[in-house]
């Protein structure tokens, strides 16, 4: 087994004793950049930069991955074409190292991987594209995600990273979509890495982090335009400014400078959000401080505003974006679903589904602050295409055939927006958001709430039959109309009405014809005497005029007493023949206790059921105007 | 989680049901009814005695 050596810096001499014996860098006290190659030399490769190091993570700092311990030992600070990123050493607990790699809030653990026969994988990442599977030796079948240039590095600490040599790194995604794997192409030698991403810093379990990132906010530059100081906090995370003296954007660019992009012209815009740079927000529960802001176009001439957000919170970054009035807050992800097919309708990922919503080309028109944008990339023509299941947005930005950028999105209230503590102008809300719900409930809440309510009714409806007063017929009987009498007069037998109070049924129906019957009905409580009377006339005339038939009136009736007290009661019914010239000659009476009134089902369980029915339409026709 | 977030977005269509169906079950012991309109009722618990109107058809 290596042991641990000691060095002496070859610049000023200063004696280090390196942590692991697989460090390949140490930064001396001096500054200087020493390499452990065998022997110790100072680091004379010209990629090699003073950079300033942005992180969450400190030097010498404990916490655990997967149930094993493991130290901080230094980090590699990469500069890329696209992006900066920080690679700390993390020394584990069996000897092995393994990569945090950390930058924008995402931090992932890279893990080298070794045995892999990479004859021939130098020419399929030269070909490997977004769209084309990739084979890594028995990996299995990847699609790249991102292809980046390695620019500069910088080094803290004491690193095992090999970066010398390396030109280009890549990121591939599985074809399941499960597992990512990060390659380091020097030469012709492929550096292999398994990328797993950690949801919080808190899973790591450090003993130490730094809870905000403390950007240099003195490191200026001079603007490639006129000359003037500018100061650039965000470098390397942001490479791109608008110089407030002169309005030039400026962009750093690989011959590691500054450049003159473009002047900005300033647009007429009234119907814009009115944020100015440096405002504190709080969105979604996260604070930002707006850095940055542009204002885009798409290739049907629609403009929106995006306000560079840095998250005090995470140390990344995020974008709000200001349409029509409706605001959703945008931000890098670096999980997301496999690459859809063209034409592909929907995307799935984590138990949801998003709909294709809209494709379409994105130019810079505006732009101010610090922003990741710069007009070089309107002529790139890159395709951005929106997938929705609102309040949630993914977004895929495709940057040529080689890199993909996956953003999330979630709609932010507009009230959320009003409610800063800096308040802030905001153009007049147009028609329904991209990412605005419906309404505060989601169809299946909806449907799910309602039928729940309608079940605990009915549930409650049939209780109620269970428990209270069983139907009974006291009275069914056919009585006819004599020649002699033109009167008809019945008494129930007496019956028992037990409960506190109960309804009493009365269906009546007669063969009247061209005729009326006169009904007068009592029920009687035959211990206080107490009468509930009625009364109804039965009448039905038909014929035909002109050819036509014709009919008024009914032969039936059917009437209600009800929360009749409990007591014995009687029915009387007395019928009374009509004088015109038709017929009534019988007349058929049924009397129930206890009789139910379907209307007090219906007409609560109709209630009900309205508030989630009128707010499904609404939804429904709320829908309708968002993919209008 | 989810059922929980939904109980409490909905809470007062919760409170809505409980009480439409508590109102509901009261009616049915108490022989009340719920629907404003009926004609053909006749209240014992209180208001007038009922009876509908004759009415006169025109015909030849």
């Amino acid at each position: 087994m290596e042991l641990p050596k000691t060095f002496s810096c070859p610049k000023c001499g200063t004696a280090y004793r390196q942590v692991n014996t697989t460090a390949i860098h140490y930064e001396c006290s001096c500054g200087n950049v020493n390499r452990i190659d065998g022997f110790l030399q100072s680091e004379s490769n010209q990629k090699l930069k003073q950079l300033p190091l942005y992180s969450r993570f400190k030097q010498d700092t404990k916490g655990y991955f997967n149930q094993q311990a493991f130290s901080l030992t230094g980090t590699l600070v990469v500069v890329f074409k696209n992006a900066a990123l920080n690679f700390w050493t993390m020394q584990m607990q069996d000897g092995s190292v393994k990569l945090l790699e950390e930058s924008y809030g995402f931090q992932t653990v890279l893990t080298p991987v070794t045995g892999i026969n990479t004859n021939g994988l130098y020419d399929r990442l030269n070909r490997a594209t977004t769209t084309k599977d990739t084979i890594i030796d028995q990996l299995g079948t990847y699609r790249l995600v991102q292809l980046d240039d390695f620019w500069g590095f910088d080094v803290k600490g004491e690193s095992a990273a090999d970066i010398i040599g390396a030109e280009e790194r890549f990121l591939f995604q599985s074809r399941d979509g499960e597992t990512y794997i990060e390659i380091w192409l020097a030469g012709k030698e492929c550096r292999i890495f398994k990328q797993e991403p950690v949801e919080t810093i808190e899973d790591l379990e450090l003993s130490a982090v730094n809870p905000a990132i403390r950007f240099n906010e003195k490191d200026y530059v001079d603007c490639a335009s006129c000359g003037k100081e500018v100061n650039i906090p965000y470098f390397p995370l942001v490479k791109n400014f608008v110089c407030p003296h002169c309005s030039t954007l400026n962009k750093f660019s690989e011959r590691w400078r500054w450049e003159k992009e473009q002047k900005v012209v300033q647009l007429q815009r009234n119907a814009a959000a009115k944020i100015p740079l440096g405002t504190k927000l709080h969105l979604l529960g996260d604070d930002f401080k707006v850095i940055g802001a542009t204002i885009k176009e798409d290739n049907e001439d629609a403009q929106w505003q995006e306000f560079t957000l840095y998250c005090e919170t995470d140390g990344g970054f995020a974008f709000l974006s200001v349409f029509n009035g409706n605001f959703m807050l945008v931000y890098e992800t670096m999980e997301f679903p496999l690459l859809p097919a063209v034409g592909q309708s929907m995307i799935y990922f984590e138990d949801t589904y998003y709909q294709f919503y809209n494709d379409y080309t994105t130019k810079l028109l505006w732009a101010e602050g610090y922003v990741f944008d710069n007009f070089a990339a309107n002529n790139r023509r890159g395709f951005t295409y929106d997938y929705i299941a609102p309040p949630y947005l993914f977004s895929l930005e495709r940057d040529g055939d080689r890199n993909n950028y996956w953003y999330r999105g979630e709609y932010v209230d507009r009230r959320e927006v009003q409610n800063q503590e800096t308040p802030i102008e905001l153009p007049r809300k147009v028609g329904l958001g991209t990412l605005e719900p419906s309404s505060k409930f989601t169809n299946r809440q909806l449907i799910v709430g309602g039928a729940l309510a309608a079940i605990l009714f009915i549930l409650v409806h049939l209780a109620i039959d269970l428990t209270g007063t069983p139907a009974k017929v006291v009275l069914s009987n056919t009585y006819t109309f004599s020649d002699s009498s033109k009167n008809i007069e019945v008494t129930s037998e007496p019956f028992e009405l037990k409960n506190f109070r109960t309804n009493v049924g009365i269906d009546i129906s007669a063969d009247v014809m061209n005729n009326w019957v006169s009904l007068d009905y009592a029920l009687v409580n035959t211990e206080t005497g107490q009468e509930y009377n009625a009364g109804k006339d039965l009448e039905y005339y038909a014929g035909s005029d002109g050819g036509e038939n014709w009919s008024e009136g009914s032969n039936s009736y059917d009437h209600l007493f009800t929360a009749v007290p409990k007591g014995k009661y009687v029915l009387n019914i007395e019928a009374e023949k009509g004088t015109d010239a038709g017929l009534v000659t019988t007349l058929y009476v049924k009397a129930q206790a206890g009789s139910k009134r379907a209307l007090n089902f219906w007409f609560p369980f109709i209630i009900i059921l309205s508030w989630p029915v009128i707010m499904l339409i609404r939804n429904y026709s709320r829908e309708q105007e968002r993919w209008a | 989680m989810k059922l929980l977030d939904t109980i409490k977005k909905m809470k007062w269509f919760i409170v809505f049901v409980l009480g439409i169906t508590g109102v509901k079950a009261s009616a049915d012991y108490m022989g009340y009814s719920l629907w404003p309109f009926q004609g053909n009722e006749t209240s014992a618990s209180g208001g007038g005695n009922a009876r509908t109107g004759r009415t006169y058809f025109y015909h030849k």
